[in-house]
């Protein structure tokens, strides 16, 4: 079967579905990634043939006359400052209007971004004939070629739970801005995918609706290549605290978030522990220098660090947290992102780590530090750690899934 | 379990055990690759996480090191040459056909044969060497439960007598053992023993498992008592950005011809001339000839005719597919990439181990083989390749005995279930609940 995978071009959509694609190469499957020529780079490093479509995001942002420039610093202003519902993703009306708008933007971004692929990405699928469009649900132009060539289409999930519905900003409407990107071709909107793949979790996904064709798959940690450190080839002299704010939230919001991971640094080094800090090459240079002992790694993938740590501090973005569930490693999350706040909700639910928002989380060092050390020295969160650990690999393996998308294709 | 991937510095080495750890990683195992460090870009594009061992400069400091030069230029075959010396006898017979299954047979292999394969294990002992200590160094911190090694990174055994873990050791894909460590002997030849008696250890030359993703039908038996897990070969010839010509399906049967670097290099000008002969046989039938080859290949063969597709540094599995024949080096990831999709395959070799799989697959009906030196020169030459690529288009026997080593292939327990009985051996206890099986070792 020819396997046309196509992500959204932005590594948190891409990494997460590598292992479904990894396992389609060894299946004996075709597989191309049809991606923005921005994320070839990426793709090339994942071992997997890529297949640009479109110009780059700047590009498409820029024939669509909107001004996108990354918000740096700024980004936390613009998200309505309102607290997000309890459970938001299950109970979108729970949603303010300006809430949802939030969403809505996301929404315009995406259609303006598979706009301006969507020739290409088509034109791909049909002249190579593939047999299944698998996506995610921020790559507008997935269902658009699923669609317009009559083809089954898998939208996948990145580990976050809910549907992740920019599509609809979790409404009944569609985001206007989508059924146009049918109509080119003739059709009329895919909303539902054939299948869904859920990497997510038993206990930290929802329910899913009873008819929903739903394709769980077992979550395997992948975060990118790396060159690991001599140290991480050493069983740590003390307990090691992993701590990270991903590689988005570093870029985006590092600048603003600079005095409040300063002092989660400082609480973290009033413990008997290592301290491991996993930095994006911006985070590492606003934090500056560490003290010595703090074990500073930068390009080193978290699935090659947490297996040696006791603990992971963290914004709870979903490559990191679902490393962390997957590793059985206990998380202290500190969210300040609809998304990552709904799943770091739903991990803690679980027992196995501890969630903050940002604008609730102490100030104050020794609080933040009373929080890590729970994580350490309270067995429940290393028991139900391990809990959500053995959950998680009794899900089917993605050869698994493979099987089952192979039946889809039939 | 953690699983311990070194690899001969050498890319090839490096891709045929990549399906295997992308395996490994999705059975929840923990992978590391350790190998020089002029491996890491290979070992970052294949996704995995690359830990370097050995001097930053690679091979060329450890032979640096070693005061070796490793120029290893083998003499060029020369058509009615004067023969006299010994250097010229030597190399006539390393060139000149080398006995008829040699891997299952290497009491057939002359003197000067077996030196030749010696000499390969004395580069893999200079190698090996200089690694040695960094990769026992990461085995003592990391504590994998198994090393898996390929058999020309003589590090790994010796880290591995050191150390105590488990090894595993794989094969390209060639038939045979690729025995450089005894070079087809009983003994260890004489650098590898060297490797172990001055660190004060007994040499080992037996591993505790093979993993082997050569086909029945093209492998050679094992010899008895070797305790071997068949492995479907997964072509994995790197990353990289496809084609948009590959999109659509070609008007003309594609025929791909495809030279590995190694080699082209080390056969020098005989190799450009058959290059040549090679796309003119093509450019005489009706096919759409498509040159994949490495951009340093590019550069040494200069200006190509018209008509000739050219392919830089792409994985050749990405082309295969759309290819009726393919026309090669015997390279072991070009034969098995080609028998894995089911392309009808014509191996043109120099001896020794490049000439292995070509004629192995040739046996099966799959491709047919020819040395070098069977070839004539000039437009004669030509002809007879033009005669071989029109047979594996022509011949349906052909095109069904690929078939058949493609299904063969697809047959063989896939690099997955290879993981597990490999995780089954070293890890026993986790395995209790499903039967035991005890450790090889």
């Amino acid at each position: 079967m020819r396997v046309l995978i196509t992500p959204f071009p932005w590594v948190p959509h891409y990494y997460p579905i590598v292992p479904f694609a990894w396992a389609c190469v060894l299946a004996g499957h075709e597989v191309r990634v049809a991606a923005m020529p921005s994320l070839t780079d990426v793709v090339t490093r994942t071992g997997l043939p890529a297949a640009p479509v479109g110009p780059d995001p700047a590009e498409a942002f820029r024939r669509a006359g909107v001004d996108f420039t990354p918000p740096r610093g700024s980004r936390r202003a613009e998200r309505p400052r309102q607290a997000w519902p309890r459970d938001w993703p299950a109970h979108p009306e729970r949603l303010s209007e300006q809430q949802r708008d939030y969403f809505r933007k996301i929404g315009l971004f995406a259609s303006l971004m598979a706009d301006a692929q969507l020739d290409d990405l088509v034109s791909l699928a049909r002249d190579w004939r593939a047999d299944v469009v698998v996506h995610d649900g921020t790559q507008f132009a997935g269902p658009v070629a699923a669609e317009a060539l009559g083809l089954p289409n898998v939208r996948y999930l990145l580990g976050y739970p809910g549907q992740l519905r920019v599509d609809t900003s979790y409404g009944k409407d569609l985001v206007p801005e989508f059924p146009p990107l049918f109509e080119r071709f003739g059709v009329a909107p895919r909303t539902e995918p054939t299948a869904w793949l859920d990497p997510s979790p038993p206990g930290v996904q929802y329910p899913w609706a009873p008819d929903a064709r739903v394709l769980a798959m077992r979550y395997v940690p992948y975060n990118g290549p790396g060159e690991l450190p001599g140290w991480l080839g050493e069983p740590p002299a003390k307990r090691r605290v992993c701590m990270t704010w991903g590689h988005t939230t570093a870029e985006w919001e590092g600048p603003a978030l600079v005095g409040f991971i300063r002092r989660t640094i400082d609480a973290v080094l009033g413990l008997d522990v290592e301290l491991v800090l996993v930095l994006s090459e911006t985070l590492r240079d606003l934090l500056g220098e560490q003290p010595a002992g703090v074990r500073v790694a930068v390009g080193v993938p978290m699935n090659a660090v947490l297996p040696s740590c006791a603990a992971v501090v963290h914004h709870a973005g979903p490559g990191t947290t679902m490393a962390a569930a997957a590793l059985g490693v206990p998380q202290l999350m500190i969210t300040n992102h609809p998304h990552n706040a709904a799943m770091a909700a739903r991990i803690a639910a679980t027992g196995a780590g501890r969630h903050l928002l940002l604008e609730e989380a102490p100030e104050g060092t020794r609080e933040i530090g009373a929080e890590v050390a729970a994580l350490l020295e309270k067995p429940s969160f290393r028991e139900d750690a391990a809990r959500l650990r053995s959950g998680i690999a009794s899900q089917p393996s993605p050869a698994d899934v493979v099987t089952r998308v192979e039946e889809l294709v039939r | 379990m953690r699983v311990l991937i070194t690899t001969f510095p050498w890319t090839s080495h490096y891709l045929a055990i990549v399906p295997f750890g992308w395996a490994c990683r999705l059975a929840g195992h923990e992978v590391r690759v350790a190998a020089m460090p002029t491996m890491t870009p290979a070992v970052l594009e294949s996704g995995l996480t690359a830990v370097p061992v050995g001097p930053a400069g690679g091979p060329a400091e450890a032979f640096e090191r070693a005061g070796i030069d490793p120029r290893h230029k083998p003499p060029q075959p020369r058509r009615g040459a004067h023969r006299g010396s010994e250097r010229e006898k030597a190399a006539q017979d390393t060139l000149s056909p080398w006995p008829q299954d040699w891997p299952a047979h290497p009491e057939r292999l002359s003197d000067a044969q077996r030196e030749a394969v010696g000499r390969i294990g004395l580069f893999a002992s200079v190698i090996g060497d200089s690694q040695i200590e960094d990769l026992a160094a990461v085995v003592r911190g990391w504590r994998p439960d198994v090393l898996v090694h390929d058999g020309t990174q003589f590090a790994a055994p010796v880290a591995a007598a050191l150390t105590g873990v488990p090894t595993a050791r794989y094969l390209l894909g060639t038939p045979g053992m690729l025995r450089v460590d005894t070079a087809y002997g009983a003994a260890p030849v004489p650098a590898y023993e060297r490797l172990f008696t001055k660190r004060g250890l007994t040499p080992r030359i037996e591993p505790d498992v093979w993993i082997d993703p050569c086909p029945p039908s093209v492998q050679y038996a094992y010899p008895p008592g070797a305790d071997v897990l068949a492995m479907r070969f997964v072509p994995y010839n790197g990353a990289g950005v496809a084609p948009d010509w590959l999109r659509e399906t070609p008007a003309r049967p594609r025929v791909c011809v495809s030279w590995g670097f190694t080699e082209a290099e080390l056969s020098g000008t005989r190799m450009l001339t058959l290059f040549r002969q090679t796309l003119d046989a093509l450019l005489g039938l009706d096919v759409e000839p498509v040159l994949v080859i490495d951009p340093k290949l590019g550069e040494l063969l200069g200006e190509l005719p018209d008509g000739v597709r050219t392919v830089l540094s792409t994985p050749l599995a990405l082309v295969l597919p759309s290819c009726a024949a393919i026309v090669h080096h015997g390279g072991a990831g070009t034969t098995m990439t080609a028998s894995a999709l089911g392309v009808p395959q014509l191996a043109v070799t120099t001896p020794p181990h490049y000439a292995l799989p070509g004629f192995r697959v040739a046996g099966t009906g799959a491709g047919r083989h020819l040395r070098v030196d069977e070839i004539s020169g000039g437009a004669a030459g030509t002809a007879e390749i033009r005669g071989h690529v029109s047979a594996l288009l022509t011949e349906p026997a052909h095109r069904a005995a690929a078939t058949r080593l493609r299904d063969e292939i697809a047959g063989l327990p896939s690099p997955a279930a290879v993981a597990e009985a490999l995780a089954r051996r070293v890890r026993p206890e986790e395995h209790r609940s499903e039967g035991v099986l005890p450790c090889a070792s």
